[in-house]
């Protein structure tokens, strides 16, 4: 073979299979040159070796306080996702959630109705009204319950979804 | 000798540290941020050293987080066969490309320092802060500061494709194929690369020690006669 800088550096490396070690190694022991300049790279790859052993260390609280930093991000966009899960879970029971009173609301318009079209409000005599105000009060009591069951979950910004409304009415 | 560099990518295992890290992987997976920051403290040391060397210390705090920030996100993506510090390299490897890429167009947001290459600190400020440098003579350890330094200067000479491959080998005990992986090229390429960094480090350090190199060369340790093949790893 012909002299290889590329396969004299591999060779030293220890990264050529055994064909073709032997080869080179076969080269080496004949040429002069490549014989030298397989000693010399031997040296040269010491150098940044000993630099990388040599590297100047961070200081004592350094590397912990950068861990820290990354880890602190990751902790937050964890909780966060977390977060997200808890939300859709209550997005998703707050759909069903709005089903419920979709019935109730029609029980609400059948029991109207019941006493005819165009019948104003309170027409219906005093046992219609408190059936509209029990539907309104449960609608309410399940209200509460969902905050409280937004409450439990951890969610603590509840107060600020607008869809509740509270703010709105007195 | 040929795997001299190779302590800094070793950290924290023995010899087959894939089912322990596979565990935390899995950990971190589902949420357990403790088996990610363990992840992350056995693998800081070595990812911000090649950060350091490959955009220079000033901004290599900056690249070491956006990496392990991205290992979080992607972890889902990781795959056993390859090894985890093969990967996760090829990660870094590529969010120091990013930055020098986003320094090029926006020259503005460089950290403003000394030469690209310098350590944050010079070899002083880096004795000082590492103390007591654990009872060892002061001056050796100024030594090899110096040495530190002064190839940090020789490697950010070299172009950024030769100094990769120079780094994740000399440096940090990467082989051929696992190079090949992160720097994302062939074994032919990994293989002409290195000689042609060698051969311009040889260079850039004879200019920089003047006649200092060929003694600097006799001394170091572990030189092994001409003729012998690599002693087995
Ligand atoms: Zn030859």
């Amino acid at each position: 073979m012909r002299c290889s800088p590329e396969l004299l550096n591999a060779y030293v490396d220890g990264e050529l299979d055994e064909p073709q070690r032997r080869l080179v190694e076969e080269h080496v022991r004949r040429c002069p040159r490549c014989s030298a300049e397989a000693a010399e790279l031997r040296a040269l790859k010491t150098v940044p070796a000993a630099a990388a052993a040599a590297r100047a260390p961070l200081g004592p609280d350094e590397e912990p306080r950068r861990i820290a930093g990354i880890v602190g991000r990751v902790r937050f966009r964890e909780a966060k996702r977390q977060r997200e899960r808890t939300k859709k879970r209550f997005w998703q029971g707050a759909a069903l959630g709005g089903a419920a009173a979709a019935v109730l609301v029609g029980a609400v318009v059948t029991s109207l109705t019941v006493f005819g079209p165009g019948t104003p409000f309170g027409a219906g005599g005093p046992d219609q009204d408190e059936q509209v105000y029990a539907a309104a009060l449960q609608a309410v009591v399940a209200e509460h319950s969902r905050v409280a069951l937004l409450m439990d979950m951890g969610v603590d910004d509840w107060a600020d979804w607008p869809w509740l409304g509270w703010e709105d009415e007195p | 000798m040929r795997r001299s560099g190779g302590g800094e990518r070793r950290a924290g295992g023995g010899r087959r540290p894939h089912q322990r890290i596979q565990s935390l992987i899995d950990r971190a997976l589902t949420g357990d941020v403790r088996a990610f920051e363990t992840l992350v403290t056995e693998h800081y040391g070595p990812v911000h050293a090649y950060a350091a060397r490959m955009v220079g210390g000033q901004a290599a705090e900056d690249v070491a987080q956006d990496v392990f920030l991205r290992v979080y996100r992607s972890l889902h993506t990781f795959r056993g066969d390859a090894s985890f510090t093969t990967w996760l390299f090829r990660i870094t490897h590529n969010v120091c490309n990013d930055y020098r890429r986003r320094m090029q167009r926006e020259p503005a947001l460089r950290l403003d320092g000394p030469a690209p290459g310098d350590d944050t600190r010079s070899a002083g400020q880096a004795l000082a802060a590492a103390g007591e440098g654990a009872g060892e003579n002061p001056e050796l350890r100024l030594e090899s500061l110096e040495l530190h330094e002064t190839v940090q200067r020789a490697l950010m000479k070299l172009s950024e494709k030769h100094r990769a491959v120079l780094v994740l080998h000399d440096m940090h005990g990467f082989r051929y194929d696992e190079i090949k992986h992160i720097v994302g090229c062939s074994l032919g390429t990994v293989r002409s690369r290195l000689h042609y960094a060698r051969r311009a480090l040889r260079q850039i350090l004879e200019e920089e020690l003047r006649g200092e190199l060929a003694s600097l060369l006799e001394e170091r340790p572990g030189r092994q006669g001409a003729a012998g093949g690599p002693a087995p790893a």
